[in-house]
């Protein structure tokens, strides 16, 4: 393989995975709790797709409204019924109470759906753009496009809209959202329902182009955390620069030290990252500018 | 040269744009007490970070008996001799006020063994007025407590240097006359003393000798009654009473 | 909540009933393979694994405050060293015993001391990691079989492994409550309250922290070691089993952080829940445990040890109030 060829996929990787860290981002950002159960919202994304797909033929492409619905729904359910109790405790039983609710929705999934590998087969599968030597397949085309574009989005939702200012505002000052009316309880429902739609939407794209199964998750959650390090803490610029490069670590790590270890690698990068710069490589906080905005 | 026992070499340090502590020298002698002044946002306490090792400075050098601290880290200087208060109190919040100084009896200058450093944990507790309290969480302990326990748990380390960040804030005035003997004490069995003090009762009653610090510079080092008499330390003061004043008048 | 403030008058009337009681069990449990069923000396063989591995986290996790949460690495460390010493260069058992508590005491200490820089959230996920990249080394390695797993030469009777188990437990005991009273202990409590001031008192914060975090690796990696001669047989997905980091951290909390035999309790109660669903739902015991971590957390964040210091106030109300205490 060419190292053009190369390039190209870790760009279509990176997309994916920005999206696959923009949600788990956005509830770290607001609300300082890492949710390790974000990688099995990604997996119900993916079986989503993967029943519409199977039982009614529906494009996984077109099951993404359906599939973010849904994990909305999910999350702002288990935000006001768990979550929401649990924010402003210690490190560690945010940690313990999302990781109960990956084991949880895991083996719920295991029983639902048995630990068979599922993949999506749709009649483009395979197929692509051919440039000579080089192959862009379409579905990580689309799926880069996708990726992309809901980034989008959730940036001008977070930037341009009033409910997205008052999300920030959570994040940035407690006491003085709620001073200006805002509820606190239903943005953070809002919050975590938006990252898990997004996760959900993450689920949807990959199942173009991954096995599925219900232990997918926790490898996808891993790697939330480590591109959230590496382009810097809840926001979406870090999300997307942190994805991007996180697609060539994990393209050049296996071509250079071999397949089967790309968890490792994640973790060797993350550790570094994390010892040498704290505060990641850039990226400006879902909070920061609110301030501004606020005073204005 | 004659070693003092602490000196500063035009050490600098910097928070961004501003310049907390400014090309600062001074040395203190054993058996010293200094007293160390200025107005709010001086530079008082980066100072004493910076000698314990809690922040390192961008520039100068530090020296504890004529050899280099500059670069250690904190616990090796508290095991040289050093120790402090802090001003914003930070108490081992859910050990017992005694576990919390037998930390100190344990490590820093003394190292005791267990035994011993329960002995002058107790010892130590006795002094400073805080015995009736060894076994209750340091969480419940009063302000003025906690300054306390401050002080004992710096003092279990068997300092030969103690700085004392506004170690009598928020006590009253017999409180504070109880500060000043113990201190005086400490003073007589051979410590060393910088004193960090807005009460100005407190710093003519026990030091000899007062350093100014303003906006990060050092203007003034010597007597009490010089430096009262200084007209830049004047002009330090004055300033910043007469902007409270006129602050007060605002409202 | 965490300091245990009981009246002098209270301890000197109850200690001793509660010291002979322990005594009496610990007499018990030494009878169990004489006397009980296959089941029980299988049960509580895990359940004394689990309670040295809770005992190894509470060393870092509730003396130090270092929320540790990759733990089961140096347990499947210690599982390989002992697989790979006895099947690959035919070591007896006791030398691989050996090496597979020192290797991961070795390895902590290693890494330990560029990773408990880190706080919080990241020191968490810094540790998981470690886990995580051991159990892929392990799974791309010939000399630990690759994804293939390892067996061990077939052992002595089940009741050897259950007092080994059995000891490991007691050694664990041991061990903290040494610890409590050792100058290590007492500087591991001051980091955890407060690591600046433990550092300007002369405590050596990275060392005692990376001999804590050192100790509880080495007594995850001698339960590994033990299990993996046990079970006869390991693989990476077994020992590396990431649900075991909960595990361990919610028998702590159940229990009571920070305290002495907390950890142990805690292993009781959650694996004897988890075993009896185990053996009646073997599908959907995991469901079950997910649920319970929930719950655990979410009404008894201070466990039992918490629940007896509020003893004369214990009421339905306190887990009310527990339930709110941090709601937003
Ligand atoms: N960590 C920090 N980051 C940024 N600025 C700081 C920091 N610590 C201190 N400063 C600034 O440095 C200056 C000196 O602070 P310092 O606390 O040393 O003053 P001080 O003389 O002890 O004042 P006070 O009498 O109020 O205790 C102040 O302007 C303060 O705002
Ligand atoms: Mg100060």
């Amino acid at each position: 393989m060419t190292t053009v060829q190369q390039i190209i996929n870790a760009l279509l990787l990176g997309g994916l995975l920005a999206l696959v860290a923009l949600g788990f981002s956005l509830v770290w950002g607001i609300m300082n709790v890492i949710n390790l159960a974000h990688g099995t919202f990604i997996m119900l994304g993916a079986y989503t797709a993967y029943w519409m797909f199977s039982l009614w033929g529906v494009d996984p492409f077109l099951s993404i409204p359906v599939a973010m619905l849904l994990l909305f729904v999910l999350g702002a359910i288990l935000q006001v019924s768990v979550i929401n109790f649990i924010v402003r405790a210690p490190v560690l039983a945010t940690l313990l109470v999302t990781f109960g609710l990956e084991i949880l929705i895991t083996n719920i999934a295991l029983k639902l759906w048995t630990a068979d590998v599922r993949s999506v087969q749709t009649h483009y599968a395979g197929r692509g753009i051919a440039l000579g030597s080089l192959s862009i397949p379409y579905n990580k085309l689309g799926a880069l496009v996708l990726a992309l574009i809901i980034t989008a989005l959730l940036w001008l939702f977070l930037e341009r809209t009033k409910l997205g200012r008052a999300i920030r505002a959570t994040a940035y000052d407690q006491v003085g959202a709620r001073a200006v009316g805002i509820n606190i309880g239903r943005m953070y429902a809002l919050t975590f329902g938006i990252g898990a739609a997004l996760a959900g939407a993450a689920g949807a794209l990959i199942s173009t182009t991954s096995a599925i199964t219900p232990m997918m998750g926790s490898s996808y959650t891993i790697r939330a955390f480590a591109i959230c390090v590496l382009g810097g803490l809840g926001s979406v610029t870090g999300a997307l620069v942190g994805g991007l490069l996180f697609g060539f670590i994990e393209v050049f790590g296996v071509v250079w030290i071999g397949p089967g270890y790309s968890d490792a690698i994640v973790f060797l990068v993350l550790v570094l990252v994390l010892i040498m710069r704290p505060q990641g490589i850039l990226g400006r906080a879902f909070s920061a500018g609110v301030q501004e905005a606020g005073g204005a | 040269m004659s070693d003092a026992l602490l000196r500063l070499d035009h050490v600098t340090r910097r928070f961004g744009g501003l310049v907390a502590v400014n090309d600062v020298s001074f040395s203190v002698d054993e058996g010293e007490i200094v007293g160390l002044i200025g107005p709010n946002g001086a530079g008082k306490t980066t100072v004493v970070d910076l000698v314990t090792g809690v922040q390192r400075p961008q520039g100068g050098e530090i020296f504890l008996d004529g050899g280099r601290v500059t670069a250690l880290p904190a616990h090796r200087r508290s095991r040289m001799g050093m120790a402090r208060t802090f001003q914003v109190v930070r108490p081992f919040a859910h050990l017992p006020v005694r576990d919390n100084v037998v930390v100190g009896a344990l490590y820093g200058h003394g190292r005791a063994p267990m035994r011993e450093a329960r002995r002058l944990a107790d010892e130590v507790l006795e002094m400073v007025g805080l015995a009736h309290r060894a076994a209750s969480p340091a969480i419940t302990l009063t302000v003025a407590d906690r300054k306390r326990l401050e002080l004992a748990r710096a003092l279990a380390t068997r300092p030969r240097l103690l700085l004392l960040d506004e170690a009598m804030a928020g006590l009253n005035a017999t409180e504070v006359d109880e500060a000043m003997e113990v201190i005086r004490r400490v003073h007589a069995s051979g410590v060393t003393l910088v004193v960090i003090e807005h009460v100005m009762r407190a710093i003519m009653g026990l030091c000899r000798r007062v350093l100014v610090l303003e906006a990060g510079r050092l203007i003034a080092d010597g007597g009490p009654e010089t430096v009262a008499r200084d007209p830049e330390v004047i002009r330090a003061y004055l300033g910043q009473r007469w902007a409270e004043r006129q602050e007060a008048g605002r409202d | 909540m965490t300091a245990l403030a009981v009246p002098a008058a209270v301890r000197r009337l109850v200690m001793p009933a509660w010291y002979g009681a322990l005594v009496l069990a610990c007499v018990y449990l030494a009878l169990i393979p004489t006397i009980g069923t296959g089941y029980w000396v299988r049960t509580l063989t895990f359940i004394f694994m689990f309670a040295v591995l809770a005992a190894g986290w509470n060393l870092i996790g509730g003396f130090a405050g270092y929320a540790a949460f990759g733990q089961v690495g140096w347990f499947g460390m210690g599982a390989y060293s002992v697989a790979v010493a006895m099947s690959k260069w035919h070591w007896p058992f006791y030398p691989a015993l050996a090496l597979g508590t020192a290797l991961p005491a070795a390895a902590a200490l290693a890494v330990g001391l560029p990773v408990l820089r880190l706080r919080g959230h990241y020191f968490a996920i810094a540790t998981l990691g470690i886990a995580i990249t051991l159990r892929e080394l392990v799974n791309n390695f010939d000399l630990t079989g690759a994804g293939s797993g390892l067996s061990t030469p077939l052992g002595p009777s089940f009741s050897y492994y259950y007092y080994l188990m059995f000891g490991a437990m007691l050694l664990a005991v041991a061990v903290t409550w040494m610890l409590r009273r050792s100058r290590l202990g007492y500087a591991l409590l001051a980091i955890r309250e407060n690591e600046s001031a433990a550092a300007t008192l002369g405590v050596n914060t990275t060392l005692a922290k990376a001999a804590a975090f050192a100790i509880s690796a080495a007594l995850a990696g001698l339960v590994g070691a033990i299990y993996a001669y046990w079970t006869a047989f390991i693989d990476p997905s077994t020992v590396f089993d990431l649900t075991f980091n909960v595990r361990m951290i919610v028998m702590v909390i159940l229990g009571g952080t920070g305290t002495i035999l907390g950890p142990v309790i805690g292993a009781f109660l959650l694996e004897g829940i988890s075993q009896t669903l185990w053996s009646s739902f073997p599908a959907e015991h995991l469901i079950f445990f997910g649920i319970a971590v929930v719950l655990i957390v979410l009404f008894v964040p201070a466990g039992l040890s918490g629940l007896l210091l509020e003893l004369r106030t214990l009421s339905p109300r306190l887990f009310v109030r527990n339930l709110l205490r941090y709601r937003v």
